[in-house]
């Protein structure tokens, strides 16, 4: 439907774990309001009001990953969206022992 | 990442973590190559639906771990390729009376040189196989991990993943001393 049956070119930055916000200025920028969008593009923008994964708006918004990837992308290049670079090296030390800490917490 | 074969408790563990009720996702992944047994196929390509489970745990104001349950089955390993960017590592959920669905996954990670434990989940409890006949029969090298753990208790899913992590650090903390 909406991705009109596009599953080739993803965009290669956009991964399951990326990190999506949305731009304040985003609908300023493209003149067209947030409200005007389908419904489906409205969702994952409220969604990334604060940061959220790839693979997390596909779950909340129930959408396919695929097409969430590709719908994420529309929007990042639309300019509703900014995408934080993936990280290609492993954790460092520091943010694993941040983990450790965190999970030791859980009770 | 949180993998192994079907029914082995992968769904479970993550919604035994994770702070917002296990959500399901579905991927259509396109792949070329995988389970090639039809040259006549004019794409070369097989699409398969899978079904990811994702879940989180926030670990402080800046930082989340997410957790991804994925199929253990080899034709999903172009997904894990995918899922490894950036992971922290995989424990790879294995039934202690089906063995050998966590093969795949094993081999994998092996290869990938991602950090992994092999968490036996204690069905009810018990284990059809002791840790050290796990460890034999899936020729477990000495320094990966193999522990036991309830998929449906938090703490003990915690636990388990404080083993992986462990290994992350230790991994992290070599690469880092080797540059
Ligand atoms: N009795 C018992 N049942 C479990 C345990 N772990 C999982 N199950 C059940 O086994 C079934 C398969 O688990 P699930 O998490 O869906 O497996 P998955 O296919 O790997 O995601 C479900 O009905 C679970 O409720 C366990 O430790 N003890
Ligand atoms: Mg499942």
């Amino acid at each position: 439907m909406l991705t009109s049956g596009r599953v080739d070119g993803v965009d290669p930055d956009i991964g399951l774990e990326t990190q999506v916000t949305a731009r304040s200025d985003g609908p300023l920028r493209t003149g067209v309001p947030v409200s005007s969008l389908a419904p489906e593009l409205r969702t994952i923008t409220a969604l990334c009001a604060e940061p959220i994964s790839v693979a997390e708006i596909s779950a909340r918004a129930r959408l396919h990953l695929g097409v969430t990837r590709i719908l994420v992308g529309d929007l990042r290049a639309a300019g509703y969206l900014d995408v934080h670079a993936r990280e290609a090296a492993r954790p460092d030390p520091d943010t694993i022992l941040r983990v450790i800490r965190g999970l030791r917490a859980i009770s | 990442m949180v993998a192994g074969g079907f029914g082995v408790g992968k769904t479970t563990t993550v919604g035994a973590i994770s702070e917002i009720s296990p959500l399901t996702t579905e991927a259509v992944m396109t792949s070329a190559g995988v389970g090639v047994d039809d040259p006549g196929q004019a794409t070369g390509k097989t699409t398969t639906t899978v079904a990811m489970d994702f879940g989180c745990v926030t670990i402080d104001r800046s930082l989340k771990l997410y957790l991804f349950g994925t199929p253990g089955q080899s034709r999903f390993g172009f997904m894990w390729d995918d899922l490894s960017h950036g992971a922290l590592g995989a424990l790879v959920v294995v039934d202690s009376s089906r063995l050998d669905d966590c093969y795949p996954a094993v081999d994998y990670f092996e290869r990938a040189r991602l950090p992994f434990v092999v968490a036996v989940n204690a069905f009810d409890g018990k284990l059809a196989h002791d840790l050290d006949e796990v460890r034999w029969a899936l020729a477990i090298d000495e320094r990966i991990p193999v522990v036991a753990f309830d998929a449906r208790n938090r703490i003990s899913v915690r636990d388990a993943l404080l083993v992986l992590l462990d290994r992350a650090l230790d991994d992290a903390v070599r690469g880092q001393t080797a540059q």
